[in-house]
């Protein structure tokens, strides 16, 4: 049928609501669409609490870099349905089931720092109804260096602070007490490609950094009912509310979005982003020939995507070194960011036990250059922490405030 | 330290239960127009999702005086236009005419009196019966075991092309079935 005739096929039409109908009475029908409902109230819960009270640009934000609890959740509680030949319905099955229960994941970002070390955030993740989280920055695997430009104004005209200050730490544009100033900007787009500015970790390391209540966090989680940041100071902060707290990027590993970002910058620093954008930019494909079984015997599933020629040569393009400049007026910016490429992947895996239906792995890799190097999610064993890992006093550094850089 | 500790909000209001109670009683019927709206399995979950929460958001703005479902169904159209239009996916999306005409099909189905959406497709497992068997193979190996067209195929011994024609077929026996039957409207196929 002729998609956007005004004259109606109506026998091509009713064969398509033919098909609509019978989609609804697959054996397996009920549980997915009860999967589906609940998917949908989950989020549904999120935005009420969160997200429909911080605007749009909260929105962005909290969609980039902060919200581990509605977006990393989600993904490493997506499982795999029963081992089938087409990678499309493999993960389909992925975005579409949610599981059940409580699983523990590790979650690794391995940033490129511009001195071309690594710099490794680490998470530990329970999901399920017993959702809990830690962030911590490997302080060891920070290089050491001196503020440079681009801490200092890397984002002109916007001032330090772009996400409002903590509870405790006064009006919004302030991180410090009115006379002093936060150190600015948690350098480093997450997926940035190509040339990078002389300094641009995510860490403040100099003398600004260690005001009180300016020293950047550390540590960041939630216990189950509480969220929490510790700085480099050892000052734990916590907050009901996630958006409340100082600044997640630098652990995270995430960009500052702009102001006029959308929603179709989503970072894909976290796996549900990613999932949702395989299909359509990925090529997908089953491995066979890659290890096929657990040590236990259990049989896997090996998917692996990589872009699509159109959009890999996009994910490639490199970014001008000095491409933050702050006169630029949003649809420049907006132009920029296009030009810049969807940071897509250069690789994505996704294992899962067929026989479990668990998602067991997920590992993307960016191009050489990036500043996101690699993004690891991997399933651990089931209360592989004890609970009290969940609390911030767990990752209060042993003796804050006292480490010396280098 | 000053900590706000306000209470995060929960969905375990009253109203929000009433909400999700209305979203599963409409669930099929949502999920069925919007399979016919658009075949992309994974636009048309991502458009359930979003209609739900679109919904729950303009929920104060509903005339309670109207019918709930078709409020719903063009909430979902306009999320599913959205969506595939972000995902350069336009051309795979019914026309707005056919689109009127399957909402107009979908009133006259859930005008029937019946207590769930799937009791009112009785008519449509009849009219399977009916089907030649290798049409009723088809349909069973790619609706009832949800298999994708190429297992299918290859299942049923055939190749896609084959196939993908049987399946074609047996949809429109389906929708022709449907029609002499005064569910469907529509001239004959």
């Amino acid at each position: 049928m002729t998609q956007h005739d005004d004259h109606v096929d109506r026998p091509g039409a009713n064969e398509r609501l033919v098909h609509g109908l019978l989609s609804t009475l697959a054996a397996g029908h009920a549980a997915g669409q009860d999967r589906r409902v609940r998917a949908a109230m989950a989020r549904l819960d999120r935005r009420d609490g969160v997200l429909a009270r911080v605007g749009r640009f909260g929105v962005a934000r909290f969609a980039a870099a902060g919200a581990l609890a509605a977006t990393l959740t989600i993904a490493v509680v997506l499982s795999i349905g029963p081992a089938t030949s087409s990678a499309h319905a493999t993960l389909q099955s992925i975005s579409n089931r949610l599981a059940t229960g409580n699983r523990s994941y590790r979650h690794s970002i391995m940033l490129t720092n511009p001195d071309g070390t690594e710099a490794l955030r680490e998470a530990t993740v329970d999901v399920g109804t017993g959702r809990r989280f830690v962030f911590a920055i490997d302080l060891d695997a920070l290089p050491t260096r001196p503020l440079g430009p681009r801490d200092h104004g890397n984002r002109p005209g916007q001032g330090p602070d772009h996400l409002g200050p903590p509870d405790h730490l006064g009006p919004p544009g302030q991180h410090c007490a009115p006379d002093q100033q936060c150190p600015p900007g948690m350098a480093g787009m997450a997926g940035e490609c190509g040339p990078q500015p002389a300094s641009g970790d995510s860490l403040q390391r100099g003398p600004d950094a260690r005001r009180p209540g300016c020293s950047p966090p550390i540590a960041w989680g939630f216990d189950g009912s509480e969220y929490w940041q510790i700085d480099l100071d050892g000052v734990v902060t916590r907050s009901m509310e996630p958006l409340r707290m100082r600044d997640p990027m630098p652990l995270m590993g995430g960009s500052e979005p702009d102001q006029d970002s959308d929603s179709d910058e989503e970072e894909l620093l976290t796996l549900q982003p990613l999932l949702d954008r395989l299909e359509s930019g990925f090529d997908l494909k089953v491995v066979t020939g890659a290890q096929s079984r657990t040590a236990e015997g259990d049989p896997l599933v090996v998917i692996e995507a990589t872009p699509k020629s159109d959009l890999g040569a996009s994910a490639q393009r490199t970014m001008p070194p000095n491409g933050h400049a702050g006169r630029d007026g949003p649809s420049v910016r907006r132009e920029r960011h296009r030009m810049q490429g969807p940071r897509m992947p250069s690789r994505v895996r996704l294992v899962a036990d067929a026989r479990t239906n668990e998602l067991l792995s997920a590992v993307a890799e960016w191009p050489e250059g990036c500043r996101l190097a690699r993004m690891v999610v991997e399933r651990v064993a089931p209360r592989a922490v004890d609970d009290a890992w969940f609390s911030p006093e767990q990752h209060i550094p042993p003796v804050a405030g006292a480490r010396q850089d280098g | 330290m000053r900590l706000r500790m306000r209470q995060w909000p929960s969905m375990e209001s009253r109203e929000s239960r009433a909400f999700e109670i209305l979203v599963r009683e409409h669930a099929d019927m949502l999920i069925a127009y919007l399979r016919a709206m658009a075949w992309n399995d994974a636009l048309v979950d991502d458009a359930f999702q979003e209609a739900i929460i679109v919904a729950w958001r303009r929920l104060p703005d509903f005339d309670r005086s109207k019918p709930f479902a078709p409020w719903l169904r063009g909430i979902a159209r306009n999320t599913l236009l959205g969506l595939a239009r972000k995902q350069q996916r336009r051309h795979e999306i019914a026309g707005d005419a056919a689109a009127l005409h399957l909402e107009h099909q979908l009133a006259r189905i859930e005008s029937t009196p019946a207590d769930r959406f799937s009791d009112r497709l009785e008519p449509l497992m009849d009219c399977m019966k009916r089907l030649a068997p290798e049409q009723r193979e088809a349909v069973e190996l790619v609706y009832g075991q949800s298999l994708d067209n190429s297992v299918a195929a290859s299942t049923a011994g055939t190749n896609d092309e084959t196939f993908r024609k049987r399946l074609y077929r047996a949809r429109m026996q389906l929708a022709e079935c449907l029609r002499r039957k005064g569910i469907l409207e529509g001239e004959p196929a």
